[in-house]
């Protein structure tokens, strides 16, 4: 393969279902080593451009390379290099863990070890036990075991942490991160916000079949609106002005006995240095910025949930 | 060819783990053969059979023909469905392993246990409990094989027809039951009305059943019996490549 050539290639990709246009001329790029995510609200596309790329599915038009290879072409041996987790995809209930990623190791030409796998995935312990008789968590735990078994150059994870709790939730991070550590290229399908924040490199934000923007997550957040909306109570009584001669300063407001103010870059800064020299302290501060959230509402005029 | 091994080996596993799959299997058939062992005049030659008793002439073709059709009708095509419902079988899609392996694995479990339900009825029944040998094995095997091609192939018609596992067994046992009655399995065809005789001679369980019974007795099974097991193989097949979907 070429030096810098983008793992996943993505040119005016375009599917329909009937009538209804899935995806409409999406393009995107995805380079090695980097975590790339698709972030969208539910409906939105994000599945059916994946499952082009995985080759489940055949786009109407565009053009897509993954590896170099045409996933429509070269499906046999794209499935060989390419890890998947599907959204909705279950094993037989009776099958047990450690034969689930035996049976699935016997298809590849040189895939990972199970047990460490199992063991790096915290499932060790489960290895006897059947399918049904798993949690959430170890489920999903294990449709990603089943996603690297192969010893993948990429791996596709859709909504991997979907139906997890907060705290499974933080330890499928870690672990994806820990993944691309070991130089695994990942493409990650998400609609929580938090989580693209957390873990991708970069992004593209897809509403209604197209992508909206692509960009590091600050980048998109920077590019929005960089508002920011510290809100305190003074220590001390303190005069607006003080406050509204500062460049950084857009507006003070009063409520009751705290202030809110707003502000673009060093707000923040600027704000804490009149404090200090005024010997005020900032009782009950918080500081609001703008996140994913609101990018996305600045860009789609929609929420993400 | 390895993943075909490794996935049929895995299949009957779980076929075997799953506790009701196995008890059906191997209990009806065996409680059929040995409650009318126990009756004396069930075992003794009967001029209304050709001479055959009733358990070589009606039991023992019930016992088959009821398990074939259970299996193929029933259990492989609930479990194909509940595949595709879960998104096993999309699973597979997206690894290197096609997932009509899978579907080869299950009939090659399902078939192997239509075959340890007829060797279990044909070989125990003649050697433990002395029932007559079949005296026309070679038209005996023919029927068989051909019915529990008829019989599968409906089942995986049934597969591609059913949205959901659950809808398989309802479909399923919908065809499994009328055919039980018009094939003659619940009463000997030749005391139905003749215009049902035919149907018993055409839907695959009775062509079966009542071929078995023919070729039981030493005679050839009847050529409308083997031309309605091919026909149905041949048709179901069809309709199963047309609409079966693995997603």
């Amino acid at each position: 393969m070429l030096v810098g050539m983008p793992i996943i290639d993505v040119r005016k990709l375009h599917k329909r279902y009937g009538d209804k246009v899935a995806v409409n001329d999406v393009s995107f790029t995805v380079e090695r080593g980097e975590i790339f995510g698709i972030l969208g609200p539910n409906g939105a596309g994000k599945t059916t451009t994946v499952e082009c790329i995985e080759g489940l599915r055949k786009p109407d038009g565009g053009d897509l390379t993954v590896l170099g290879l045409d996933p429509q072409r070269d499906t046999l041996e794209l499935r060989q290099r390419l890890g998947v987790q599907l959204q909705e995809s279950e094993l037989p209930e009776r099958i047990k863990v450690g034969e689930a990623l035996e049976l699935y190791a016997s298809f590849y030409t040189d895939p990972a070890d199970p047990d460490e796998l199992l063991d790096i995935l915290g499932l060790t312990g489960k290895r006897g036990t059947a399918y049904k008789k798993l949690s959430g968590g170890q489920k999903q735990r294990l449709s990603i075991a089943m996603s690297l078994i192969g010893n993948p150059e990429v791996a596709v994870l859709d909504e991997l942490t979907t139906g997890l709790d907060p705290q499974a939730r933080r330890e499928v991070w870690s672990l994806i991160e820990s993944i691309r550590d070991r130089g695994v290229t990942i493409l990650l399908v998400t609609h929580f916000m938090e989580e693209a924040e957390r873990l991708c490199d970069r992004l593209a934000l897809i509403d209604q079949g197209e992508v909206v923007a692509v960009d590091t997550p600050a980048g998109l957040v920077a590019g929005v609106d960089d508002e920011q909306r510290i809100r305190f109570r003074p220590s001390e009584p303190v005069a607006d002005h003080l406050f509204t001669e500062l460049p950084e300063v857009r507006a003070v407001e009063r409520q009751g006995t705290r202030i809110l103010i707003t502000g673009t870059g060093n707000v923040l800064y600027a704000v804490a240095s009149v404090l200090a020299r005024k010997q005020i302290i900032a009782k009950e501060l918080r500081v609001d910025q703008a996140s994913l959230d609101d990018a996305f509402v600045a860009l789609t005029g929609r929420k993400l949930d | 060819m390895s993943a075909l091994r490794t996935l049929t080996a895995v299949e009957a596993k779980l076929f075997l783990r799953d506790p009701s799959a196995p008890v059906t299997v191997l209990g009806i058939p065996i409680a059929l053969v040995v409650v009318f062992a126990l009756i004396p005049a069930a075992s003794e030659p009967s001029a209304e059979f050709g001479g055959n008793s009733v358990l070589a002439n009606l039991i023992a073709p019930l016992a088959v023909s009821i398990l074939v059709a259970m299996l193929a009708l029933t259990i492989f095509p609930t479990i194909l469905s509940t595949y595709r419902e879960k998104g096993v079988l999309r699973r597979i899609a997206a690894s290197p392993v096609p997932p009509r392996t899978v579907l080869i694995a299950q009939l090659v479990v399902n078939v192997a246990s239509a075959f340890v339900v007829v060797l279990l009825v044909v070989v125990a029944g003649t050697l433990v409990i002395g029932m007559e040998a079949p005296g026309n094995p070679a038209g005996l095997a023919l029927s068989v094989a051909l019915g529990t091609a008829a019989l599968f192939s409906m089942g995986l018609l049934v597969a591609a027809l059913a949205p959901t596992g659950r809808a398989a067994g309802a479909i399923g046992s919908a065809a499994f039951f009328p055919m039980l009655a018009l094939g003659g399995v619940w009463v000997p065809k030749e005391r139905l009305p003749e215009f049902l005789q035919h149907a018993a001679d055409v839907l695959p369980m009775g062509a079966m059943y009542n071929a078995m019974r023919e070729t039981w007795a030493g005679a050839a099974p009847q050529a409308m019996q083997l031309v309605a097991m091919a026909v149905f193989t041949v048709v179901c097949l069809a309709l199963s490549a047309r609409f079966f979907r693995w997603q």
